[in-house]
């Protein structure tokens, strides 16, 4: 999304729910953040801050670029492509993540891709990982106009399941990879274009990790980075007879247009927190653990014992 | 961008009639321009006729509805009806795009994909890549186009129907989306003349209606001999009774509802909170 069209926008949309329960990190050592484009885990909606916070507490974070995202930018496609691939090293650099995986597949078209091709890519990733908890979109979402958020997010799913069971792919067994099954996921939704998903947990976002999800989606320059806008902004504000001290002192017109950036990033985990008593947080659709579904939380309850 | 233009896209030439016929009309009585983009060629929904003798029959209805509708043009894509999910959707929606890229609407009318147990598929698959085209009418996409000189246009407001049924509690109006009802009372024959027009799928659907009601043991007398009186009779009692289940919700005799996103002509465009928490007066 570029910067031009939040500065229009005339509504925000905020998380429908009026309180959000607060979530817990789940115990483990390696995230895996699997998006089609290479802002995706930074945006407003999204989960910059709580990749963040995973790092922190110990967890290596790795981060699939599902698409080559050559529509992304003004550089055309071969260009926007390198450009934005590099971005996103820089973003998974300041929020503390090891690797971007790139898949390539093509920006924007990803509608009619053979998913199980797609899906097995993501198996195969799970597998080599072996993810204690993966963050992703939600493919139940409604209203999302990209196809690539909606296929992404469909075979994710489906490979977090199907990555533990030793009769798919077998193949990769050869290879030394072992079945992995992924217990924890955190779902995402687009909130401006309608009803996106309903969140079920809000995740706490420290003063460090706010500023670090800030920083990573506004490097990615080639797409939020517009000096245009802000100058555009400091005009229409004049006429009005006001200005924005921020401005005045940053160092050129594309430092403005990263302070836009991280006011937005800022003003959205400050609503997201108010739902949840906190600060700052952001909001998520969380499934996993052992007992998410009915079934197994008695059984468990009156079966399982901690490791001793 | 043409600013009183609009465009309605349709899976079957009766869809978006049924779904925004009434305020398709309205904004025609106000002065906008309409074009109807139809994905499927409508070749299985007739009665005792092949399915080339129903296409044509079905086109030959929809062009006529449109016209008395006051749709300035139907442009027909001809994909299979029935068969829209063996279609690309890449293709689908590049179709409509340029179309779109073409005609230039300010207002986009399409079917919701999110609706559900619609059982005609064709209605979600026009409905996805429809929607899509939101997305991908910037001008980075098909630049081939842009080459030939169809460059991109964003629309400004999209209105999604639910052709066949009222939204239900808990569809639509979501975020920065507004659930929007419009009173088509005083066009509603205008709806139901164009309606009326599309005689095949009407003969279809009334045959339909009186197997199930004599297999259920319920034959109904009004449709013992499907006659044009009674195939209109059915028609039209089916959009009264789908407008006014509608009206009755937000209080009009008779209704139409969209799930409505963007911004409209002339609206106030308020700064985003996190630029007007931070301007001061000089």
């Amino acid at each position: 999304m570029h910067i031009a069209i939040l500065l229009i926008l005339a509504a925000v949309a905020a998380p429908a729910q009026d309180s959000l329960p607060l979530g817990k990190l789940p115990p483990g050592r390696v995230l895996l953040v699997a998006q089609p484009h290479h802002d995706d885990h930074t945006t407003d909606y999204g989960m910059g801050g709580l990749i963040a916070r995973f790092v922190e507490h110990g967890f290596e974070g790795y981060y699939v670029r599902g698409s080559n995202d050559e529509k992304d930018g003004a550089h055309g496609y071969g260009r926007n492509d390198i450009i934005n691939l590099k971005e996103t090293w820089d973003a998974i650099r300041i929020l503390g993540m090891k690797k971007v995986i790139s898949l390539n597949w093509r920006n924007d078209f990803m509608n009619p891709i053979p998913l199980d091709e797609l899906r097995e890519q993501l198996i195969f990733v799970i597998r080599k990982y072996r993810p204690d908890a993966v963050l992703g979109h939600n493919p139940w979402e409604h209203y999302q106009k990209n196809p690539d958020h909606r296929n992404v997010a469909r075979a994710l799913v489906e490979a977090c399941w199907l990555a533990g069971y030793e009769t798919v792919h077998p193949e990769h067994f050869d290879l030394g990879l072992k079945p992995h099954s992924v217990p924890h996921y955190y779902g995402k939704g687009r909130l401006d274009w309608g009803l996106g998903q309903i969140s079920n947990i809000a995740m706490e976002l420290n003063e460090s990790q706010e500023r670090k999800k800030e920083l990573a989606i506004a490097a990615h320059r080639n797409v939020y980075g517009s000096g245009g806008a802000a100058r555009a902004l400091s005009a229409e504000l004049a006429k009005e007879g006001k200005y924005i001290p921020e401005f005045e002192r940053a160092a050129g017109e594309l430092e403005a247009s990263d302070m836009i950036t991280h006011w937005w990033m800022n003003w959205t985990s400050r609503q997201i927190g108010r739902k949840a008593g906190v600060k700052y947080a952001g909001s998520h659709n969380y499934t996993g653990g052992l007992y998410h579904l009915p079934g197994l939380r008695e059984f468990v309850a009156q079966n399982a014992e901690p490791v001793r | 961008m043409a600013e009183k233009t609009l465009v309605a896209i349709t899976a079957g030439g009766g869809d978006y009639i049924m779904g925004a016929g009434g305020t398709i009309a309205k904004f025609v009585a106000e002065g906008y321009r309409a074009f109807v983009i139809q994905a499927g060629n409508d070749e299985k929904n007739s009665i005792g006729l092949g399915p080339a003798e129903t296409r044509l029959a079905n086109n030959a209805d929809a062009e006529k509805a449109a016209r008395l509708l006051g749709v300035a043009e139907l442009f027909n894509l001809n994909n299979k009806s029935g068969e829209l999910s063996q279609l690309s959707s890449n293709e689908l929606r590049a179709q409509m795009t340029t179309l779109i890229r073409h005609y230039k609407p300010a207002k986009l009318f399409i079917p919701d994909p999110f609706i559900h147990y619609e059982p005609e598929w064709d209605q979600f698959w026009t409905g996805r890549a429809a929607e899509e085209t939101n997305y991908s009418n910037a001008g980075y996409f098909l630049p081939e186009l842009a080459k030939a000189g169809v460059a991109g246009h964003g629309v400004a407001e999209t209105y999604y129907y639910a052709a066949r049924r009222p939204y239900r509690p808990g569809e639509g109006g979501h975020g920065s989306a507004k659930f929007m009802p419009v009173d088509v009372s005083a066009v509603f024959e205008r709806k139901v003349e164009a309606f009326l027009a599309l005689r095949t799928a009407s003969r279809a659907y009334a045959t339909h209606v009186k197997q199930r009601l004599e297999a259920a043991d319920r034959p109904s007398g009004r449709l013992r001999h499907l006659d044009d009186a009674a195939v209109d009779g059915l028609a039209r009692a089916r959009l009264v009774e789908l407008a006014e289940t509608i009206g009755r919700k937000h209080g009009v005799r008779f209704g139409e509802e969209f799930n409505y996103h963007g911004t409209a002509p002339g609206a106030k465009q308020s700064r985003p909170p996190w630029i007007s928490e931070r301007e001061r007066r000089r």
